[in-house]
């Protein structure tokens, strides 16, 4: 996903992740990334510890109620979802390529 | 799904405003109704079959008969492909033929027809034997007649006829650029009906009664267009055209026609039941079915529809599937790795935001 941050900025689009971890794990993924495949995490990865946003996007996992079920939004500047991906549970996650298609569909 | 509460009535009702407001201005040759932007998918009922991207050709030879048009027809499992006329040098060729395996029909009123095998191949021209028609020793009568569009009055070419004898045989011929057919040798002791089932138009069937050997029965048959329908579907809230959503149109006597919206949110139906109060059902993922009734349509006109979904409700999507598009996304203000808050309405009337749920411990 990193990898194309830039073109999804240069699409007009911010890049959000959310997800249960906190300040202190998110931090570690990113040295994790930056160690591994010297790649920096652009984007803000955003801390829902409590579930709150996660369940007000009906994203609870079912299957684990206690973190998010990978999926994706675009959100369009009137707040508007315009898109949505349920990733396969543990399969292949979102191709940044099908973002941008559909951000520049909009 | 039947519509359930006050809120959806409402709703329904104000599609049903907009349906009937825009059914004001039907009638068969409005363009308009339609959102300008959106294009309309051409007409091909009534045109030139669909060109055949890999084709072949079919040539041959047939013994010239003074005064006599000798009819060469391609089919394919009594279908009726192609047809063409000899010419005055007895000469044929029909190009544009799919490949495939075919009976051609060499016929000429008073002699015998002569059917032959034939294989056409990609790119090339498959050649028959010289035929010869022999004349026919016993007594037949002959069928032939124009075909158009009862409105226009234009011909209706390359449009399959049947003629079918009482004991269920049938023949199949097409009609020519002046929308001309014939059936030439019919038994003189029997009855036939000729039928035209074109899609768009009313089905035609005469009768015709036995007829004295010699003589030619002329006909002219005018087909009557049947009523259509044409919708754009879209997202109540976004207004974007909803592609690939399932409509289902049903008549009083519960014939079904089904199709899927275009990638214009378009759909159309083409003939449907005249003079019937028409269901018309449309379900998308995460949208709310909706469901309603046409008034009946008189033949020959078209109506235009604009039918806008609801976004399903969180409560109405199974737990764990997210929000429906279309929705008003929740707000969030959440801390960043330096504990930085971040609000999706920080991007406001600034920026699309790509928001991606993860489940962590990357």
């Amino acid at each position: 996903m990193q990898e194309n941050y830039a073109a999804i900025q240069a699409a007009g689009a911010e890049l959000l992740s959310i997800s249960t971890d906190n300040a202190a794990q998110a931090k570690s993924a990113i040295a994790k990334v930056k160690n591994r495949r010297n790649v920096d995490i652009g984007f803000p990865l955003l801390s829902d510890a409590e579930l709150k946003t996660i369940d007000a996007y009906n994203a609870k996992d079912p299957l684990n109620p206690r973190i998010a079920r990978p999926m994706t939004y675009i959100i369009d500047e009137n707040g508007i979802i315009r898109w949505k991906f349920l990733d396969v549970r543990n399969g292949n996650r979102l191709k940044s390529d099908r973002i941008l298609a559909e951000l520049k569909g909009l | 799904m039947v519509i359930k509460d006050g809120l959806n009535k409402i709703q329904l009702m104000m599609v049903l405003a907009a349906v009937f407001m825009l059914c004001l201005g039907c009638g068969g040759d409005d363009e308009s109704v339609v959102e300008p932007d959106t294009p309309v998918e051409p007409d091909t009922s009534t045109g030139e079959p669909e060109p055949v991207t890999a084709a072949g050709s079919l040539k041959g030879t047939v013994d010239k008969i003074d005064g006599v048009s000798v009819a060469i027809r391609i089919l394919q499992n009594g279908n009726a492909i192609a047809s063409a006329t000899a010419d005055a040098d007895g000469n044929y060729q029909i190009d544009n033929i799919a490949p495939g395996t075919y009976t051609v029909e060499i016929a000429a009123k008073g002699y015998e027809t002569v059917e032959q095998t034939v294989q056409i191949s990609e790119d090339k021209v498959a050649s028959l034997d010289r035929a010869t028609l022999k004349v026919l020793e016993i007594p037949v009568a002959h069928i032939q007649g124009i075909l158009s569009d009862k409105e226009s009055g234009n011909p209706l070419n390359k449009v399959r006829v049947q003629l079918v004898d009482p004991a269920g045989n049938s023949r199949e011929v097409l009609t020519t650029q002046t929308g001309a057919f014939e059936f030439e040798n019919v038994p003189t002791d029997q009855q036939f009906t000729v039928i035209v089932d074109l899609e768009g138009f009313e089905q035609q069937e005469i009768s015709i009664n036995p007829i004295p050997a010699g003589e030619t029965v002329p006909l002219q048959v005018a087909l009557v267009v049947l009523p259509g329908i044409r919708g754009l579907v879209l997202d109540q809230i976004t207004k974007t055209p909803l592609i690939d959503a399932r409509v289902q149109l049903t008549d009083e006597v519960g014939n079904v026609l089904e199709t899927p919206t275009t990638t214009s949110g378009v759909f159309e139906f083409k003939g449907v039941a005249a003079n019937q109060k028409l269901t018309i059902t449309i379900d998308s993922d995460e949208y709310e079915k909706q469901e309603f009734t046409v008034d009946p349509i008189p033949v020959g006109e078209t109506v235009k529809l604009q039918v806008e979904l609801i976004p399903l409700n969180p409560d109405q999507l199974p737990d764990g599937d997210g929000l429906a598009v279309g929705l008003k996304a929740p707000d969030f203000n959440l801390p960043d790795s330096d504990g930085d808050m971040i609000a999706l309405a920080d991007y406001a009337g600034k920026k699309k935001v790509v928001l991606v749920f993860d489940r962590g411990e990357w």
